[in-house]
């Protein structure tokens, strides 16, 4: 008896666009049974045989019950019989947002492809945006095909619908209306896990010329500057020169997020004056080499500029650094995104997108200057601006003392970039949160807070009395310990394995204004510190 | 009598063999006259349960089967295993046995046996954390044959089940996609003392969980680590013997005496120490010959540019040992226009003495010299790190040339127009070397590709656009750093031309980015005849080599795509692309 578990009857539109064509070079590679494990990626069966075939779509598997043909996309091979390498040639786009695709995707592909032992041929496409990438074995021959389009992010979500894209690049999540336009193109919840994937983290940033002394800028000023209220230096205490504005073009995420967040709640736009500029790089060249000029790009893409620190409503001033980003409390945080459709991807395609989200990838993405997902410590030595400011604010004697109380605590202490917060108005973890719980738990799972004293420290806003906000900052601290407990124990590890302490410092030490005006950053909030055990 | 009773048993025979074949033929039906009708096919039916976490629990999957009896129990196996869990046929059903990290959907298929049949089915059981989370009635239909021993009752299940279309056959498994099964998470109490509803406290999978190492953020970054290598001198077959960093000024001149040959090996039959240093060759016309005085080795760091390695070619028998007056003149024809004029007969036909020597230049780069007299006014190639530097000798069959040195393990190798070749170690100043951080492209195609460096986001034109018409000297670099620009052109036809940026990288130099550009110059703005649409020369391929401190960090092709006849190929095209990364100066 066989068994045929069919693929997806919908065909993705790329595979009838472009041409594919199977690899049957592997198909007798394979021809000698061997025990191999599929395990399905979405729905976790499992499927137990001998793999007799692998025509780089299908398995054709021997079960106890007979053979079974199953399709490879969704499907994950463990064990002596499976495919040493399932690329196979075709293909395919990978399009969207110019500050991921320029840089950070070309090396990604070649990282995944030295993983397969597969050299990659860069060719330079006849739109500044396009690159064109080979994957070949090491008989030279032509695996598959990429082409590489930073467009913009606007334009992931019209490749994926056309068809032009397998994997789309976006610097912001999908709009309400992308996602209407994409479900009425067939693409159904594209939000979901599975087709919505994190694949770095972001900070937008305001960048001058070094030769530009200015350092800090209030976020109204950058807000003046870029609507055009503020045109000359000189406003701003500096030579009598005119400002030259330069940004992204509208649709590209960079633009998107940062009339989002800075201009529209100012109730203010771009001016007219401003230079348009379609690419990340060019943008940061053209503004690093001007020394009147200013403009916004990502974080890995300040270069030969120089990122300003923000000032915020209330007087805080965050820095762009990975760590800041990694904790969102620097206010122009984002996420980075990689989107596909739920339909089957060419084999590479999919190896590329799995690797790009892998741990085994994270180093890269952060040496290329985007600050990648893993848990970073930070001393208390390297944090002097804050804990000034955290002096600076209490002037109330009880809390200056409770202050002083938690300086002591901290002084040999690192924080943890773990920063856990809550959804508006609820005692619920938002959803990055969520995640962290685990990826903290499974950090502790891994030996990583061994021989620690884990401190969770609570904190609440500044609405309401002290010493209610002192209560519910621990309380906020006993419901993380409870959360990590939990998930602890879902890794089968003793939670009393791990010496979590937990306290609370009602709403000392923000992070945020309260007003939430900028990236809505929350002082509501326990953050993760680890001293050495005592 | 005898032959009616042979024929008698003849025909009795043959009616046994028609009876017997026909009641095999209708066995089925004689079988259901005799016992009755043939019992249908059993058709089994998708299940769907609830269980709670950490239990274990035999369910009943025959029950809604169609046409299941009792005694099918013993008959059931386990097609698909759940991805958390186990599931094992048992008594009377399933046993389905959960742990606590179990929550969530739990697929698994079985299949019942009958006759040479298996017919298959899946079970989806929802695990939940807690009995709150266990919902509506299960999806049994039919009555239940054999009562399961439950240690839960089988709770009520709401969810849809996997396969939106029961399987009346065997033959075919669909697997629809079903929604990304969601965590079922406790409630969790608010800050106002209220539990968190239900939709509050589940949450859907994310798309990627990951766990690394802590890594503390350093207020600055380190300087990167600079490798030391020393150069090995290999002495064509003896043991190769290390030259440390800061050699000994006593051995400086020490000349090694190497011997090269082609295949067939032969002996050789002289080795002579030149009593002179090297001829300067005496041509002109190409940028990689340095006619004249000896390099300013006073610049150099380590003190080593006396320290010479010299390769002493005597008298070797080769298979066309001197090139013919006519294949002289051939090669000639094919020559580009940066080749010398030919106008020497080969020295000695079937010998060839020759010299070949290599020390440290300024920059990181590599003084080669050579002198062979049979090869006078003929092209030749150095080899290092996998390029191929082609040069000509002058008319008294000498060479000199430097070269950049990309690779401090790699030797450099000659080779001569008949095939011929010699290898030596570089003889370097590797503190020199180890300040450069350089791009390479190489190609074979005729065309002229051009290299460009933009040095901190410096425009088109500025002082800090390098390439072959702003090449800058090392002079200019030495002490404030930055970078220089290398040419070497194809000595022949389908020979390799090679273009190099070298940065150099001391103390003082600004870290930052460096834009790496590729410009087909040839194709120019408007791309026409071969280097357009299908045209030989419209999308040459080119090899990139990056160095960092001698040491190769990358090797891999590049290339452009084909340009439309009659396309505008805009500036952002010619001087932005993103075929090549940018070389970072970190602090």
């Amino acid at each position: 008896m066989a068994v045929k578990i069919v693929r997806p009857n919908r065909m993705p539109a790329y595979l009838s666009k472009w041409r594919v064509l199977l690899a049957v070079l592997l198909a007798p590679v394979f021809a000698s049974a061997e025990p191999v494990r599929l395990t399905s990626i979405t729905t976790g069966f499992v499927i137990n045989g001998e793999l007799i075939r692998f025509d780089g779509q299908d398995y054709v598997v021997e079960s106890p019950i007979g053979q079974l043909t199953i399709d490879g996309y969704d499907m994950r091979c463990d064990g002596p019989g499976c495919p040493k390498t399932s690329i196979f040639q075709t293909t395919y786009g990978v399009v969207g947002s110019n500050l991921i695709g320029s840089t950070l995707m070309p090396e990604l592909i070649e990282a995944y492809s030295e993983t397969q032992s597969v050299s990659v041929e860069r060719r330079a496409g006849n739109e500044a945006s396009q690159l064109v990438m080979r994957l070949k074995n090491n008989t030279g021959q032509d695996l598959a095909e990429i082409d590489l389009r930073a467009e913009g992010s606007s334009e992931a979500f019209s490749a994926l619908i056309s068809g032009e894209a397998a994997i789309g690049m976006s610097s912001r999540k999908v709009s309400d209306i992308e996602v209407a336009a994409l479900e009425t193109a067939g693409i159904k919840e594209i939000t979901r896990a599975g087709t919505e994937h994190v694949l770095a983290l972001d900070g937008l940033i305001v960048i001058v010329s070094r030769e530009n002394a200015m350092k800090i800028m209030n976020v109204d000023d950058i807000a003046d500057i870029f609507s055009g209220d503020i045109d000359n230096w000189e406003q701003l205490g500096g030579p009598d020169a005119p400002i030259k504005v330069y940004m992204r073009e509208a649709g590209s995420g960079t633009h998107d997020s940062f009339v989002q967040s800075v201009l529209t709640p100012r109730n203010t736009s771009l001016s007219d004056g401003a230079t348009i500029v379609s690419s990340s790089r060019d943008l940061s060249d053209m503004v690093a080499a001007d020394p009147y000029a200013i403009g916004v790009t990502g974080i890995a893409y300040e270069r030969n500029g120089r990122a300003l620190a923000l000032e915020t409503s209330c007087g805080l001033v965050v820095e762009p650094t990975e760590f800041n980003v990694k904790t969102e409390e620097y206010p122009l945080s984002r996420r980075l995104y990689l989107y596909t459709t739920g339909a089957p991807l060419p084999a590479s395609a999919k190896g590329i997108l799995d690797y790009s989200l892998s741990d085994d990838a994270q180093f890269q993405i952060a040496d290329l200057g985007f600050v990648d997902q893993s848990i970073s410590a930070i001393p208390l030595n390297v944090q002097g601006r804050r804990v000034a400011e955290a002096f600076i604010g209490p002037r109330d004697p009880e809390a200056l003392r409770t202050m002083r109380e938690l300086a002591l605590e901290l002084l040999e202490a690192d924080r943890l970039s773990t920063t856990l917060r809550f959804r508006k108005n609820s005692s619920v973890l938002d959803v990055k949160s969520l995640d962290d719980i685990g990826r903290l738990a499974r950090f502790a799972a891994n030996g990583g807070l061994n021989q620690k004293e884990v401190l969770l420290i609570g904190f609440a806003d500044d609405a309401g009395r002290f010493e209610a906000n002192l209560s519910l900052s621990q309380q906020r601290a006993r419901q993380i310990r409870a959360e990590l407990e939990t998930a602890l124990t879902n890794l089968n590890v003793q939670p009393n394995s791990v010496d979590f302490i937990e306290m609370g410092y009602g709403d000392l030490a923000p992070v945020a204004c309260g007003d939430e005006e900028l990236g809505g950053v929350s002082n509501r909030r326990v953050e993760v510190w680890i001293r050495d055990r005592l | 009598m005898l032959q009616d009773d042979r024929v008698m048993s003849i025909l009795t025979g043959l009616v046994i063999v028609v009876a017997m074949a026909t009641l095999a033929q209708r066995s089925d039906q004689l079988a259901n006259f005799l016992f009755g009708e043939k019992e249908a096919s059993i058709a089994p039916q998708n299940d769907s349960f609830a269980i709670l976490a950490g239990e274990s629990q035999i369910i009943d999957v025959l029950a809604n089967d169609t046409n299941a009896k009792a005694e099918d129990a013993s008959n059931i196996h386990i097609l698909v295993s759940p991805s958390c869990g186990a599931a094992e046929a048992a008594d009377g059903g399933v046993l389905y046995i959960s742990n606590d990290r179990c929550v969530g959907a739990q697929l698994f298929a079985y299949c019942v046996r009958r006759g040479d049949e298996c017919a298959s089915a899946s079970v989806t059981v929802n695990v939940s954390s807690d009995v709150a989370g266990l919902g509506a009635t299960p999806r049994q239909s039919q009555p239940v044959q054999s009562q399961p021993a439950q240690s839960q009752p089988v709770q009520p299940e709401a969810s849809q089940p996997v396969r939106t279309q029961p399987q009346p056959q065997v033959e075919t498994t669909q697997i629809a996609r079903a929604p990304e099964p969601e965590a079922v998470r406790a409630p969790v109490q608010t800050t106002n003392g209220s539990d968190a509803t239900p939709s509050d406290a589940n949450r859907a999978p994310q798309a990627r969980e990951v766990v690394t190492a802590i890594r503390t953020v350093e207020p600055a970054r380190a300087a990167p680590l600079l490798r030391t290598p020393v150069p090995v001198i290999d002495d064509g077959g003896r043991a190769p013997v290390t030259q440390a960093e800061a050699e000994p000024k006593e051995e400086a001149g020490i000349f090694q005496r190497l011997f090269f040959a082609p295949s067939d090996e032969p002996e050789p039959s002289d080795s002579t120490v030149p009593d002179a240093p090297p001829r300067v060759a005496g041509l002109g016309g190409t940028e990689q010959w340095r006619p004249g005085s000896a390099p300013d080795v006073s610049q150099i760091a380590g003190g080593e540019a006396d320290v010479e390695t010299e390769i002493r070619i005597a008298a070797v028998q080769t298979d066309d040992a001197a090139p013919s007056r006519e294949r002289a003149q051939e090669v000639e024809a094919q020559n580009l226009p940066a080749a010398p004029a030919a106008t020497a007969a080969p020295a000695s036909a079937g010998s060839c003495a020759a010299e070949f020597s290599t020390r440290p230049g300024q920059g990181g780069m590599v003084r080669i010299e050579l002198q062979a007299d049979c090869y006078a006014s003929r092209p030749f190639v150095l080899l290092h790190a996998g390029l191929e530097f082609g040069a000509w000798f002058d008319a008294n069959g000498a060479a000199e040339m430097e070269i950049p040195v990309l690779e401090i393990t790699s030797d450099i190798s000659v080779r001569f127009e008949d095939g011929s070749s010699a290898t030596t170690p570089l003889n370097i100043d590797v503190r020199s070397v180890e300040q450069t951080r350089r791009v390479a492209i190489a190609w074979t195609a005729p065309v002229n590709l051009d290299l460009h460096a933009f040095e901190y986001s410096a425009g088109f034109g500025a002082d800090g656009h390098v390439w072959e018409q702003n090449p800058r000297d090392f002079r200019v670099v030495r002490r404030p750093g930055g970078g220089f620009h290398s040419s070497f052109p194809a000595a022949v036809n389908n020979g390799q031309s090679i273009e190099v940026y070298t940065f150099w990288a001391n103390r003082r130099a600004r870290p930052g980015f460096m834009r790496i550009v590729v410009d087909h110059a040839s194709r120019g703005e408007v791309a026409n005849g071969e280097f357009c649409g299908q045209g030989p020369l419209a999308s040459p391929g080119y090899t990139v080599l990056r160095s960092e401190s001698g040491v190769v960090t990358d090797r891999s092709q590049s290339g452009f795509t084909p340009a439309n006849c009659g396309q505008s190929i805009g500036v952002d095209v010619r001087y932005s692309n993103g075929a090549l990364a940018d070389l970072q100066i970190s602090e």
